[in-house]
This record gives C-alpha cells, sequence and structure tokens, in this order.
C-alpha cells in the first residue's frame, strides 16, 4: 500500500522520520509522525508542585503552588523542643536552672527575624513563664555590613549567634525552648542550639 | 565554670513530633508541637512557601477536582484541571498573562451530563490517554488529541493506536484492537455489537502487523470536547464511573462504581488488556466485573505495588494479581482477611501509594503497606494526627510526594485534614520516618496535590 508523505509533521501518515515536532508560540505543539496534531500542550521541560483549593470565605478556588525555593513561610511557624527536666545531669529532677546564653546555630537563608523563647514552670507561681529573645538575621544588619559581604548575603553557609536573655538570665523548673516565627518573617533554618545554665544542687525539701 | 553548670546541645537527625510520651520524657530530637517547621537534612527549616497567587484557577471557579499532567501519544505534555464545569487545559503562555485565568487556562470541553459530585476525584494515565471519574456514572477520557470530545470519522490509511475509537458509517462506535495503519478503502463494517471488522483493504498480506481489527462498541457515548469511555452495557447504552480508579496488568480498573443502573460499593470493573475504551463483556470478553459480596464493606481506595493491587475496604483488603488467564477471569483475589472489623482504610481519599510504597488510614493507625507486608507508621505522633482526624470538616485527601521540584527531593507522605475554612497537614518524611505538621489559613485542599507541568 501507498503511505502517503506529509511534510508537516502530522496529519495522516508516517513521515520522514528526521522531521521533529515543532513549536510555533502559543499555538498547537507539532506531533508525532503519523498522528493527528496535538490540542495546545506543553514542552513538559518545567513544573511546580501544586494543589488545587478552595477559600471557603470567599468561595473562590485557588491553585496552590509548593516553592522549594522560598523558605519564608506564608504562616506563622512554632517549633518546640522538649522541657529539660534534669539537665542531662543526676540528681536533677524538680530543681530549678538558671539559664543565661542560648547559642544558636542557623544556615543564613535570607533576612529573618524571629523570637526563640524560653518556657520554665516557678514552682512559687504554679505557673510557667516564657521569656522572649528576639532574633534578627542577618545579626549584623544589612546597612552596616562590609560591601562584599552584603554582596554575599545570603551565603548559605553556617552562622552562630550568642543568645542572652533580656534580664540576665531565666530561672525555673523544666526550661524549654520554642522558636516562633511570624508570617513572612523570613526564612528560619536552625543546625544546632546550646543551651547553658546552672542547675540547683541542693537536696530537694 | 561552676560545678553544676551543664550545657545542652540540640541537634538533628530531629525525629518529629513526639505526643506519645511527656514532653520532658521525650529524647532531645523529638517535639511535642511542631508547626509549619520541616526537618529535612538534619535542620529545623521553616517549611517552604505556599503561594496561591502563582497560577490562577480556570476561570468558571468552580471547585477543581484534579490537577495534573499527562503525556499523549505525540509526546506533547498536557497539564490538565478538571472541575464541575468540565476540563481546562493550561495554556502554553499563561506566564504571559498569569492574573487572568482566561487566558492562562483553555475549556477542552463541558459535561454532556451531569458529572457526579464534588469530590476529590480518580484519574489514571493509560496508553497516553487521561482518564478520570468522580462519582458520576461516568469514565471520560482525553487524549490530548484533536476532536477526540466528537467522535473521529474513519480515515483511510490513517495510524491508530490501540484502543482509539472512530464512528462508523452505520453511527456506531468501532475501536481499534491493535495499533496499526488503516486500509485505503472503507471497510465493510460490522453492525452487531462486539463484532470484528478487518481493516485490511489495499494491505499485499492479510497477516502484516499493521492491519487494524476494529471491534463494534454500539452507539456514541457522551461527548463534548472529551468524551466518556466506559459503556457497560452497549445494548441498552448503559455507562459506569467509579469513585476509584487504577491500572493494572494493562488493564484499566473501576472500583466502587457508580452506573447507569444505580450504585455498586462492592464493583470492581475492568477494561480488557490494553484497551481502555470498552468495557462491555459482550464486545470483548476481556472486559469484566466481579462483586466483593463475601466480604461485608465497601471499597474505599486501591493502589497498586508493583504488579499487586491492593483494593481497601473499610474493614479489611483485598490482594488483586493477575490471574495469567486472559479472558472472563484475569484476576485473582485474596482477601487478606474478611473480618466484620479489621484493618482497612476508613478514609476514602486519604490513601496514597508511590512506586513500592502504599499508606493508609485504618481505624487504629496509620500503615505503610510495601512487597515487605505491613507496618504501623503513625508512630509517636498517631495520637495527634487522629485528634486532628476527628476534627476534619471536609474530605481528607493523601498524597505521597517524592519531590517539590528536581532538585529538592523530599519523599513525603501529606495528609490533609480541612478544619474549618483552615486545613492542618500532617507530613511524614518516608527517608527519615518523622511525622511534622503544617497549618495553612483559608485553604481547604479538594485535590491530589501533584507536581504538574508548567513550560
Amino acid at each position: 500500500m501507498t503511505i502517503p508523505y506529509n511534510p508537516n509533521g502530522g496529519g495522516r501518515g508516517f513521515p520522514h522520520p528526521g522531521k521533529p515536532p515543532t513549536y510555533h508560540g502559543g499555538g498547537n505543539l507539532g506531533g508525532s509522525p503519523g498522528l493527528i496534531t496535538s490540542t495546545g500542550g506543553l514542552f513538559g521541560i518545567s513544573g511546580l508542585l501544586m494543589a488545587p483549593a478552595i477559600n471557603q470565605t470567599t468561595g473562590r478556588s485557588f491553585i496552590v503552588v509548593f516553592d522549594p525555593t522560598n523558605f519564608s513561610c506564608e504562616e506563622q511557624a512554632q517549633y518546640t523542643y522538649r522541657q529539660e527536666a534534669n539537665y542531662d545531669k543526676i540528681p536533677g529532677e524538680g530543681r530549678e536552672a538558671s539559664i543565661h546564653l542560648l547559642i544558636l546555630k542557623y544556615r543564613e537563608l535570607g533576612v529573618a527575624s524571629f523570637s526563640v523563647n524560653i518556657t520554665v514552670f516557678k514552682k512559687v507561681l504554679d505557673d510557667f513563664i516564657t521569656v522572649q529573645i528576639p532574633v534578627n538575621i542577618p545579626v549584623i544588619p544589612l546597612a552596616k555590613m562590609t560591601k562584599s559581604r552584603r554582596n554575599n548575603f545570603p551565603d548559605g553557609r553556617i552562622h552562630t549567634v550568642r543568645l542572652e536573655p533580656p534580664n540576665g538570665v531565666v530561672q525555673g523548673e523544666r526550661p524549654q525552648v520554642t522558636y516562633t516565627i511570624n508570617a513572612n518573617a523570613g526564612p528560619v533554618s536552625v543546625t544546632k542550639l546550646i543551651m547553658c545554665g546552672n542547675a540547683d544542687e541542693t537536696p530537694q525539701q | 565554670m561552676s560545678k553544676n553548670y551543664f550545657e545542652i546541645v540540640y541537634q538533628g537527625p530531629y525525629k518529629g513530633v513526639n505526643v506519645a510520651l511527656p514532653e520532658d520524657i521525650i529524647d532531645k530530637q523529638s517535639s511535642p508541637f511542631i508547626t509549619n517547621f520541616t526537618m529535612k537534612n538534619g535542620e529545623i527549616r521553616t517549611r517552604p512557601r505556599q503561594d496561591s497567587n502563582i497560577i490562577p484557577p480556570p476561570p468558571d471557579n468552580r471547585v477543581i477536582n484534579i490537577l495534573t499532567s499527562f503525556l499523549d501519544a505525540n509526546t506533547v505534555t498536557h497539564t490538565v484541571a478538571v472541575t464541575g464545569t468540565g476540563l481546562w487545559q493550561l495554556s502554553a503562555n499563561w506566564r504571559k498573562n498569569p492574573k487572568s485565568s482566561k487566558l492562562a487556562w483553555q475549556l477542552i470541553g463541558a459535561y454532556p451530563t451531569p458529572p457526579g459530585p464534588n469530590i476529590p476525584a480518580n484519574s489514571s494515565v493509560f496508553v497516553n490517554k487521561f482518564f478520570w471519574t468522580n462519582g458520576g456514572p461516568n469514565l471520560w477520557v482525553w487524549d490530548g488529541i484533536t476532536s477526540i470530545g466528537q467522535p473521529n470519522k474513519w480515515v483511510a490509511s490513517q495510524s491508530y493506536l490501540s484502543g482509539a475509537s472512530i464512528q462508523d458509517s452505520n453511527g456506531n462506535i468501532q475501536v481499534a484492537g491493535n495499533s496499526g495503519i488503516s486500509g485505503n478503502a472503507v471497510p465493510v463494517w460490522g453492525n452487531t455489537l462486539g463484532v470484528q471488522t478487518v481493516d485490511s483493504a489495499g494491505y499485499a498480506s492479510t497477516t502484516d502487523a499493521n492491519i487494524i481489527t476494529w471491534t463494534e462498541n454500539g452507539k456514541p457515548a457522551p461527548a463534548n470536547g472529551f468524551q466518556a469511555a466506559a459503556v457497560v452495557d452497549a445494548t441498552n447504552g448503559y455507562t459506569a464511573g467509579a469513585y476509584f480508579l487504577i491500572e493494572l496488568n494493562a488493564q484499566l480498573i473501576m472500583l466502587n462504581t457508580v452506573e447507569s443502573t444505580g450504585n455498586y460499593p462492592q464493583r470492581v470493573r475492568w477494561s480488557p488488556s490494553g484497551i481502555p475504551t470498552i468495557w462491555d463483556p459482550n464486545v470483548n470478553i476481556g472486559a469484566g466485573f466481579n462483586d466483593e459480596l463475601d466480604v461485608p464493606d465497601a471499597i474505599t481506595g486501591a493502589f497498586t505495588v508493583g504488579t499487586t493491587g491492593f483494593i481497601l475496604r473499610t474493614n479489611g483488603i483485598t490482594e488483586l494479581t493477575s490471574s495469567g488467564i486472559s479472558g472472563e477471569n484475569p484476576f485473582a483475589f485474596n482477601h487478606l482477611w474478611a473480618s466484620d472489623r479489621g484493618i482497612g482504610n476508613v478514609l476514602p481519599f486519604g490513601y496514597a501509594s508511590f512506586g513500592p510504597i502504599g499508606i493508609f488510614i485504618s481505624v487504629d493507625d496509620i500503615y505503610n503497606v510495601s512487597l515487605g507486608g505491613f507496618n504501623k507508621i503513625g508512630g509517636a505522633a498517631r495520637d495527634a494526627i487522629y485528634q486532628d482526624i476527628a476534627a476534619a470538616t471536609y474530605y481528607i485527601i493523601g498524597e505521597i510526594v517524592p519531590y517539590y521540584q528536581n532538585n529538592y527531593i523530599y519523599n513525603n507522605y501529606r495528609l490533609t485534614i480541612p478544619q474549618g475554612i483552615n486545613s492542618v497537614t500532617w507530613v511524614y518524611s518516608i527517608e527519615d520516618q518523622y511525622w511534622t505538621r503544617e497549618f495553612k489559613s483559608n485553604c481547604v485542599i479538594t485535590g491530589i496535590p501533584r507536581w504538574s507541568y508548567t513550560a
């Protein structure tokens, strides 16, 4: 049988195998040999993680796009460590500690403002108190940086900041550290935290 | 340094949420509470941003049930959205008009019949065609090729893929049983349901591999830009859709079917091997169905792990494997347990699978199923997850997301739980086996998250 040769890369029959699909800028993409041309379509070279969603207040549908190039979360975020009951010491359980320093190591991803919070249980109040330590990244404001450092911000490397409570020390039982950050307040990436303090060693009463 | 000086060091790898023990007993790598932080690569990092104004939605402002991509027979990629209106396609030049839905999305076609409820729908890509069904009495298909919605007429010397359908001169649908090239003259079409027509005019040899054998499949099903694919009773024109759709053994399978004659929550229907547009056993004996009447519950999902299908029921799981017999009984059904109460999937859209892993939610824990068997994975976060599940106000949707983009591999299972106008998502790192929790305000997820092409 005779198979007609179609030089346009689509339509009927099997055209010359050397003819690649063609793209005409917004119109239909070309097709494989011998098949009817596709309706629209994409090259299939890049994409995004997406989820369909609806805002039930406004009734409007929308598409959520997950962006792993941007860690500035659009919602409030919080991470809480455990309560430290005995400071890795024996005896330690049920005793107060004085926290005077937090050493925070973080990866510099961009400008960010967040809080490192220390919560302790106060026996005399039968309640918890929380002391908030604000942190700004970069630690040295951009305007005060050297030009070379500013040009290299964010450098994606691990930095260290030493954080002291506003009143010098936080005293109480079972200290617990929490990070809190407001929506759109920048990317935070903690690699290590060291909590430094002194524990009460007097005999239990 | 005084005698009672201490330093407590917190560093990864972290273990995520732990509510199985009091917060002063858990280990240093665990957390009693996490929101919107992730712990990939041993760092405590704010989660990736979720933007809602990068790609506009289809302009009909209806609930989007499906958002995914598929590759058509021309190796052209299509990103499609299924809404209550019909099927939309993302335009190649959407970036030029990102704020205008009308220019960003092209309507392939509107539903010719009521589509089914606005629930999360199921889709599958099979032989380069996009199939979807959403609880209505139709399985819909679009192949990305021009004019499939209006049944194509037969064309001489035209190449057709297996499963392609055309409308013959008698007004009946003919389905290609194999890929090949039509003859150079109109064949005498068989005019009886299931009768085959050999399209060999012009061929020198009747054994030429390019000769197409067509099968008469009755009158056309509803179509408008895309078409209904599952005529399960061609004599009476009955169609079927389903809540769940998988592919196994080169056969498309619908589960928990919704048919012209009623709902069958225990039914499993399949197409013949490689021909997803024939569903009537009287047309092709390779099509068929099986009612799981020997178990007491309904089908709540299905996925495949390798060559094994798992049919999820409320109180049990049925293994589905190829019987090795072509024809009436291509599958073997093996109920792993058929008790009144047992481990099954209780969230119809909460399950997910990826390659050799499947995850589903039972009444007692979250399970990971693979070729090695079943494992509980709720772990130390289980009680907190189930507390959020108990507060759900809409369909809970699960999905395994292997990567966010090509250079950000983060294989995780996401269980999104709508709570009022907001959503809580529990994220399970499959690699590191920990759970974290995300929160997003003014957002209820209506379909499965998918990495989809945009260019």
